[in-house]
């Protein structure tokens, strides 16, 4: 895939930016003009949710990028807003609706119908200026996009976890609703133990809960009135539009009848008896509402009454309200502790089923064994297949750091590359870290030279890079200029 | 001082007896009526109950509620002489008088011993031929006294047991004659009795309230309440409910009964449905109405399963919406065109 230009309009301001196909860089000579706006809009044209940066709110821009894509050829995307984008494809244009059919235009795009895929993709072929060169193999990529290998592994071997990821799903859900039941739960105990036996609310309880199930029942009435009304609107709408056409038809006989509202079968009949339905649940309405005023009167003096009685404040009430709640912590316990060695047993087998996948595992290995080695942050001492799903990142820092993301990302490009046959483009924000020196980014640089030369390379920054050909995208001030 | 106010308060109830009564002497009336009926109004510019009549005519009736009706007799011929009155002023004014009313729930309207027999069982309709001697002469004494007083030929006394603050006790004449209604209309339900009673009796207090005597309630709203009740999706014949054959009808129903009733009700929606369904029952002739309707269900349910297109809801239950939605827009149209044929509508 490739982008061939992006048009940005924001308000009254418009640009247009054209890419090559090899390599871009995007540049200014200070900070803070735009270039990070800029990528983040490629990526925000072809659907992703990305945040917009302080100086441009992307869901008041239009944004028109023209791309190359290996599945479906040369296409255009308009994106008028955060809800929806405009995709033309040939002669056909389609709406796609965000983020409801994100995956679905991503799958278009790129050409390929694996969800671990697609939602893993964006991590593998853009590297973000503040997360990205810190982004390893879990994490975000940027703002609410993650990435996670192991997804990215079962998406690139086939395997199928989903109904084990739905479980593990449902039981981390329990698991934080039993945590929470039971400390309730053994704060209630000792609430209890505390306070001996607690009396009941009595009345108060009582009439609380008979005002509640009015307020139910209100609810469901007005819920019932609303639809009532849209259908009424609806109905009346359709009347005034046929009225409004002034239609003729002719019968049998050669009759010629003017269609109106009142000669349209079922029409006036389905306003009728809404407009009655309406009047009948107005009145239950307002039956219930002059119910629920009455309770709430007679509690409101109960109160007042209790009030000299007793000074209950906020915690007291909510200790006899908690006391009163049947919760064992003993059953809770239980239930916490299976539920937690099942959701280990599950990890575990999800784990073993993506690991099992040699043949992704080691095509990753050995791509990533083979750039580590060549920018010297490792070999195959010091990194194992294991490697790829660490957990530990505090081992590494600065340059070391820096190279063995990129090493890693080089080879999640390389492997989906060979599952979905396509060409994705290499976008870098900022690849100049504070701590990575001339030396290491020339050495970076030239393996992309080298292996990635059919990709697309977007680059971010405000230093320059030795390539024998790049299209210089000039930011001065602003990404927008003002004329 | 504390006399007083006991004396407002029971005279606040008193009124307040009185204006129920009224409003469920109307339902009685607008029921006996309802074939040739076509506005009603409480609290008219004539009388207290107004029923105007298709052919033009008009039916005026004094309605009088006493707290205690079989009990308490002491004060019923002044309500006799001053209902009479009324209705002689009512007969005069007003143009196109067919009968002149007085209603009352009272066992003994008269307080004769020769009448009291007859009203005081379960409602009662007496001309003035059919009553006794005594109770004539009752009437004829306070009518000479009367300038211009009303046509006898015309007077009915009407009686309806109406007392105590149980309102099953209260309502059960006025609930009976509301079931019985229904089913000559051949409509039948448990709950829509009590349902359409008090639909009815809520929209005549409210037309009462209104002072513009110009507001009166027609056949169309007095019939709107009747159809919302029959038309309910909860309504669904059995029949059909057993011709689906499903074990989860219920539990869909349940679960998407806003979604059927919307597309019942949203004409953009059903007036495919009715369309294909006339054109079909055109070609089922000789079939009767249930196994027409049937038959357009099973035949035509497949048409629809487009709406359902990217729901993700089950192929089973698909197929139990889609039918439920086609039997209740069609059977709709047909309980709608009945209860209209029963009315005169």
């Amino acid at each position: 895939m490739r982008f061939q230009s992006i048009r940005i309009k924001e308000g009254l301001l418009e640009r247009t930016i054209n890419f090559s196909d090899g390599a871009n860089l995007i540049h200014s000579t200070k900070n803070s003009c735009g270039k990070t706006t800029l990528l983040r809009l490629l990526l925000y044209s072809i659907g992703y949710n990305i945040p917009s940066t302080k100086r441009m709110r992307f869901d008041q821009c239009e944004v028109e990028t023209h791309l190359y894509c290996d599945a479906l050829g040369e296409v255009s995307v308009i994106r008028y807003n955060k809800d929806f984008l405009e995709l033309t494809h040939g002669n056909q244009k389609s709406t796609i609706v965000l983020p409801a059919q994100e995956l679905e235009f991503h799958k278009l795009l790129f050409g390929n119908c694996n969800d671990d895929i697609l939602l893993n993709l964006l991590g593998t072929f853009y590297i973000d200026q503040e997360k990205g060169w810190t982004l390893l193999n879990r994490g975000t990529v940027i703002g609410s996009i993650h990435f996670n290998i192991e997804e990215l592994i079962r998406g690139l071997s086939g395997c199928n976890c989903n109904e084990l990821l739905a479980e593990e799903n449902r039981l981390t859900r329990n698991i934080s609703k039993y945590k929470q039941m039971f400390s309730i739960a053994q704060y209630r105990d000792q609430v209890a133990a505390d306070m001996g036996s607690l009396a009941p609310e009595s009345y108060n309880e009582y009439a609380t809960s008979e005002i509640q199930q009015i307020l139910f029942q209100i609810g469901g009435i007005k819920r019932e009135l609303k639809r009532v009304d849209r259908a009424l609107s609806s109905n009346k709408n359709f009347r005034k539009f046929v009225s409004e056409m002034n239609l003729v038809v002719q019968d049998e006989s050669g009759n010629q009848i003017p269609v109106t509202e009142d000669n349209i079968i079922g029409l006036n009949d389905s306003v009728e008896l809404l407009v009655s339905k309406r009047k009948m649940l107005s009145f239950d309405l307002a039956t219930l509402e002059n119910q629920l005023e009455q309770k709430e009167k007679v509690k409101a003096a109960e109160n007042e009454q209790m009030s000299f009685l007793t000074s209950e404040n906020l915690a007291e009430v909510f200790d006899k309200r908690i006391v009163s709640t049947p919760m064992n912590s003993v059953v809770i316990k239980d239930e916490l502790d299976k539920s937690e060695k099942k959701l280990k047993s599950v990890r575990a087998e999800i784990r073993e089923l993506t690991k099992s996948n040699n043949a992704v595992v080691m095509s990753l290995y050995t791509d990533i064994l083979r750039y580590a080695t060549e920018m010297g942050v490792g070999d195959d001492d010091t990194i194992s297949p294991s490697y790829l799903f660490t957990s530990n990142l505090k081992e590494l820092s600065g340059a070391v750091l820096h190279k063995t993301v990129f090493s890693f990302r080089l080879a999640y490009i390389l492997a989906v590359e060979k599952k979905l046959g396509i060409k994705l483009p290499i976008i870098l924000d900022s690849p100049t870290g504070k701590e990575v020196d001339q030396e290491n980014i020339k050495m970076m640089m030239s393996i992309l030279k080298r292996d990635f030369s059919e990709n697309q390379l977007i680059i971010a920054s405000i230093y320059e890079y030795d390539f024998d050909q790049v299209n210089r995208i000039e930011i001065e001030d602003r990404l927008i200029p003002i004329k | 001082m504390d006399d007083e106010k006991e004396l407002a308060s029971r005279r606040a109830d008193q009124v307040m007896f009185g204006f129920e009564f009224q409003v469920n002497a109307a339902i009685i009336l607008m029921l006996r009526n309802i074939k040739s009926l076509d506005t009603i109004r409480i609290e008219g510019n004539y009388e207290d109950i107004e029923l105007q009549l298709t052919d033009g005519e008009k039916i005026l009736a004094q309605a009088k509620g006493v707290q205690l009706g079989s009990s308490d007799f002491h004060n019923v011929r002044a309500n006799l002489k001053k209902a009479l009155k009324t209705l002689s002023e009512g007969g005069n004014k007003a143009t196109n008088v067919k009968q002149l009313i007085f209603i009352t729930n009272s066992f003994n309207p008269f307080n004769d011993e020769a009448s009291k027999g007859i009203f005081s069982g379960p409602p009662s309709y007496r001309t003035y031929d059919s009553l006794p001697d005594s109770s004539k002469k009752i009437i004829d004494d306070y009518l000479a006294k009367i300038e211009h007083p009303l046509d006898t030929e015309k007077l009915l006394i009407q009686t309806l047991p109406f007392e105590t603050d149980d309102e099953d006790e209260r309502y059960k004449y006025v609930l009976k004659a509301v079931e019985e209604f229904a089913e000559d209309l051949h409509l039948s339900s448990l709950s829509m009795g009590k349902k359409l009673m008090q639909a009815w009796q809520n929209d005549l207090q409210r037309n009462g309230s209104k002072k513009n005597a110009a507001i009166r309630v027609s056949k169309k709203e007095i019939i709107g309440p009747i159809l919302v009740i029959i038309t309910d999706i909860d309504q669904t014949s059995e029949k059909f409910i057993d011709h689906l054959d499903s074990d989860i009808y219920d539990e869909v129903i349940s679960q998407y009964k806003g979604l059927i009733t919307d597309c019942c009700e949203k004409y953009e929606f059903f007036k495919d449905i009715l369309r294909e369904y006339i054109s079909y029952k055109n070609g089922a002739e000789h079939k009767s109405r249930m196994e027409t309707a049937f038959g357009f269900v099973d035949s035509y349910w497949e048409k629809y399963t487009y709406m359902f297109d990217d729901t993700g809801i089950d192929e089973e239950v698909q197929e139990i919406l889609i039918k439920t939605i086609l039997y209740n827009v069609i059977t709709k149209r047909n309980k709608i065109d009945s209860v209209k044929s029963g009315v005169n509508l």
